[in-house]
């Protein structure tokens, strides 16, 4: 933010026959698919949950959010961890291709992309000598496949924490504190 | 933004916000009690402080205010005024906006040093950068300065501004002195020390002499009164008598210093100034000093708050009145001495502010108000080491070795009660916050014309303070709910035969995992018929299936979102959160709401919630043929048995087991979470205790092992799924859910 860029540097990553990519902005780190726990009654695209540093994280399944043939995870398969609603959540991609820098103008931004609701997440595509890299945007990817209900702020923010209370009250209570 | 700023701000944040709460308690208890003369006095002295505070902080706006308020319990106090409610709705009114302005101060960011300027509270309060002459120009009867590090650093660099200037200033003088030959200058004033390097300048035209003479005139301004001979000028020693709460010692210490100290040469101190700086001392202040118009700073320091008696008696010095430039060289020592030891101060307190019994000599210190973040991140602390303590357990156990087992024991049990005393921490009486209920319960009754008694019981009851402040939005608007809907007017309730004054009643208790909070009110009660109509006509559920409901059922359809049974949205609710939203946001922590009602009789609201986030004991079972492991909280558990296959009856399809002449209902665990439960023959049956007396089995395929995990959150991602309580790590790093035995079997 503040500072205009000109060039966004992505990590790319291949689902199936494609190759996508994810502003490095948005991932916090990527890692090998690793055993993980299922969750009953989540929602489908919901693998499971694995332990991140002592952190319970989700981890999502691109090919079942982007309705791909499921297939089984090997060695090449990684785990892309991206922040979403100050949760970290797992994507898992069939493997990592690299990273690419490219100058913000050579992104395409097709309007006729865009504009569908369904798939306003692609940000943009990048066109390089014989393939096309789908940019992603996995804050709108996620928002829009997985429904957070938003918590409303609670209006009683308690403040303060006194370890040894005074005894409540709704009588007047003598005076603790002196004149000023 | 410095810590020593923080510090005063959430010092001030946290006392007016207490002093208003006592205010509007005293305020309900004297319309009650109009004659309690002593409740007045307590308004005042509260209302007082505030103002004082307030005005300290550079918040005028509410200084203002407190003191209109401060006026009319004046009235009252001398009797000029009688107490009646209509003084009570204003002075409650005086409490509201006063603490409007002490939300918005709060709201302004603590970054910008000055909160003023991006509020119009304090229009008074003063730029942030000012020149010495500002930051030490201070006068009786606004003490506007505000004591922050911003402002030290401004007097620091001001005062290296005058070290700069008086070096220059003496050595331009001798200068001066060597060219012109002049005899040393003695005791005259600035101002004619600067006529005379003036003077010098014009009949040498020496650049120095010149440049002197600016500097001293800048400096006459900063000091304009050192020069002049007043009235009342002289050697004095005065007692300061004060009455200060601990806290806020350093702060009126430092007002103390800095009035001695800017109206006149500050001699000595008892005790000595570094000690008051820190603010230790008790009563009394002495200081001698020397000045020019003492009454100006018995003014002055009059006007400091906690400054109750102050004492002056002249005193003669030998070796006479010593030459104004070496006065100001002195003062300027002083202030350098009086910033340097506020500053260490400063340095030296932490975020955390300790309390002391100010009513007793000694410095017992009772209770610290602890950051909240600091707070959780012990809680973090604590769960990690808890986490760090099982997988060591693990690990202990294979190695077998009674060494290390000791060892690990002694780890065990040490790490258990620091976490339980971590969790104590967090646990907060619920009565520090439902103290706003009855000044909500007056207002609102009175403007729907209705009389009603709140009570509040068990307002000790300790919970979460993460969940108190959840359930505070849901609690108020169920309170609410009932003054809208459920208590009667006061002519309707007396035509109806009851009490003209209705009831509300909110009551914390605790039982081992829970905390339960009943709010009930002796009003019409919501009828089920009317309930079942309005589902039926708002299309929420089928006219068939309405028939079809228990009428408990049917109360726990003003809980699905879309429902409401007023016709039109009220001032005081209708357009709040709604019940859904009270219910799901009680869910989002593992809560339970129900509700029942008697029509004509009341209606009684209660909420389980768990009482504590944190760590939990729990059994590990295994489920289903892959073996999944959950969680049971052990607290839920009355029994575990081992059954066999064979043992399972079925009543209707239903299963049951027989337990010592007990029928009792079985859930297949791994049907209640949809896994695959693969062929079994044996089981082992965990009885779960419920509140309300129906207990029920649990079928798991195994149990594995008594484990103690912190509970986490389940990830935002996840919360739609059902049926736990949290997720939790177990002692070998994997993660499991915690199973909420609650709601799991009756969701099915």
């Amino acid at each position: 933010m503040g500072v205009t860029r000109t060039e966004v540097q992505a990590i790319t990553f291949q689902l199936d026959k494609e190759i996508y990519g994810i502003d490095v902005h948005q991932i916090k780190e990527i890692i090998k698919v690793r055993d993980y726990v299922k969750v009953p009654n989540a929602p489908g695209y919901v693998e499971g949950v694995i332990n991140l540093r002592g952190q319970i994280t989700p981890i999502v399944d691109l090919r079942k959010i982007f309705g791909m043939v499921q297939r089984e995870f090997d060695e090449n398969s990684r785990i892309i961890m991206v922040e979403f609603d100050s949760d970290v959540v797992g994507l898992i991609v069939d493997c990592v291709v690299g990273v690419v820098t490219v100058p913000i103008g050579e992104i395409v931004k097709s309007p006729s992309i865009t504009t569908s609701p369904s798939n306003s997440f692609i940000s943009g595509i990048i066109r390089s000598e014989n393939q096309l890299t789908i940019l992603i945007d996995v804050v709108k990817l996620l928002q829009e496949h997985c429904q957070v209900s938003q918590d409303g702020a609670s209006a009683f923010k308690i403040t303060k924490n006194v370890a040894k209370s005074e005894k409540p009250s709704a009588s007047v209570s003598s005076p603790s504190s002196a004149e000023i | 933004m410095s810590n020593e700023d923080r510090y005063y701000r959430e010092l001030y944040l946290g006392e007016v916000k207490e002093h208003i709460a006592r205010l509007n308690a005293i305020f309900l208890h004297l319309e009650k009690n109009k004659e309690d003369s002593e409740a007045i006095n307590e308004a005042f002295r509260e209302m007082h402080t505030i103002k004082g505070d307030s005005a300290m902080m550079g918040l005028e706006k509410i200084a203002d205010l407190a003191h209109e308020a401060e006026d009319i319990l004046a009235d009252l106090k001398e009797r000029k005024r009688t107490v009646s409610t209509s003084t009570i709705d204003l002075l409650l009114g005086y409490v509201d906006k006063i603490s409007i302005l002490v939300d918005d101060f709060a709201a302004t960011t603590p970054g910008s040093t000055n909160p003023s300027s991006s509020s119009p509270l304090s229009e008074s309060s003063k730029p942030e950068s000012h020149e010495i002459a500002e930051a030490l120009k201070s006068n009786s009867d606004g003490f506007a300065p505000k004591i922050s590090t911003a402002k030290i650093k401004d007097l620091e660099e001001a005062i290296g501004k005058i070290h700069a200037s008086m070096s220059r200033v003496i050595e331009d003088e001798k200068k001066a002195e060597f060219e012109l030959k002049t005899a040393p200058i003695k005791s005259e004033g600035w101002s004619d020390l600067g006529e005379k390097s003036g003077q010098s300048r014009t009949g040498t035209g020496s650049d120095s002499a010149a440049e002197s003479s600016d500097k001293i005139a800048e400096l006459d301004g900063i000091f304009s009164d050192s020069g002049q001979s007043k009235a009342g000028a002289g050697h004095f020693r005065i007692t300061i008598l004060t009455e200060i709460e601990k806290p806020l010692r350093p702060v009126r210490a430092f007002m103390i210093l800095k009035t001695l100290v800017e109206n006149g040469v500050l001699l000595q101190t008892d005790p000595p100034n570094e000690q008051l700086a820190n603010g230790e001392f008790e009563n009394a202040v002495k200081a001698e000093v020397s000045t020019n118009d003492i009454q100006s700073l018995i003014e002055s320091l009059k006007g400091i708050p906690g400054v109750k008696e102050l004492k002056c008696e002249p005193i003669s010095l030998d070796g006479g009145v010593p030459s104004e430039k070496s006065l100001l060289a002195e003062k300027i020592v002083q202030i350098d001495q009086l910033v340097s030891c506020f500053e260490t101060q400063g340095k030296e307190e932490s975020s955390a502010t300790i309390r002391a019994d100010s009513t007793k000599g000694k410095h017992r210190v009772e209770e610290i108000r602890v950051n909240i973040s600091s707070l959780d991140r012990l809680f973090n602390l604590a769960g990690e080491l808890v986490l760090a303590k099982s997988r060591l357990g693990n690990i202990v156990k294979q190695l077998g070795s009674p060494e290390l087992k000791e060892v690990h024991r002694l780890i065990d049990g040490t790490v258990s009660d620091l976490q339980n005393e971590v969790m104590n921490l967090r646990l907060m009486p619920i009565g520090q916050v439902f103290g706003i209920f009855p000044r909500m319960v007056r207002d609102m009754s009175k403007s729907l014309s209705k009389e009603i008694d709140l009570i509040v019981e068990g307002g000790d009851t300790a919970i979460d303070r993460k969940i108190l402040e959840e359930i505070m939005d849901p609690v108020v608007h169920i309170v609410r709910n009932c003054i809208d809907h459920g208590i009667e007017t006061t002519e309707e309730r007396v035509r109806i035969g009851k009490a003209a004054v209705g009831t509300i009643k909110i009551s914390a208790s605790r039982d081992a995992s829970h905390f339960i909070l009943n709010i009930e009110d002796d009003g019409k009660g919501i009828d089920p018929k009317a309930v079942r109509e309005t589902a039926v006509i708002r299309g929420l559920i089928s006219s068939k299936k309405a028939e079809s409901m228990t009428d408990e059922e049917a109360l726990g359809l003003i809980c699905v979102p879309g429902f409401s049974m007023k016709k039109e949205v009220s001032e005081l609710s209708g357009r709040g959160m709604g019940m859904s939203a009270v219910k799901s946001k009680i869910e989002s922590f593992g809560g339970s709401l129900s509700i029942k009602s008697e029509v004509g009789k009341g209606t009684t609201i209660t909420m389980r919630l768990p009482a504590s986030m944190a760590t939990l004991k729990v059994i590990i079972v295994g489920v289903g043929s892959s073996g999944q492991l959950y969680a049971i909280p052990v607290i839920d558990i009355l029994e575990i048995v081992e059954i066999k296959k064979e043992e399972i009856r079925f009543i209707h399809g239903a299963p049951f087991i027989n337990l010592r002449g007990n029928l009792i209902r079985l859930y297949r665990l791994a049907w209640l979470l949809g896994i695959d439960e693969g062929v079994c023959n044996a089981y082992v049956v965990i009885i779960i205790k419920r509140g309300d007396g129906r207990n029920y089995g649990l079928l798991v395929s195994e149990v594995r092992d008594e484990d103690e995990v912190a509970m986490k959150p389940i990830p935002k991602i996840l919360r739609e799924v059902r049926g736990f309580l949290g997720s939790a790590i177990l002692g070998d790093g994997k993660p499991t859910f915690v199973i909420d035995v609650m709601t799991i079997a009756k969701d099915k």
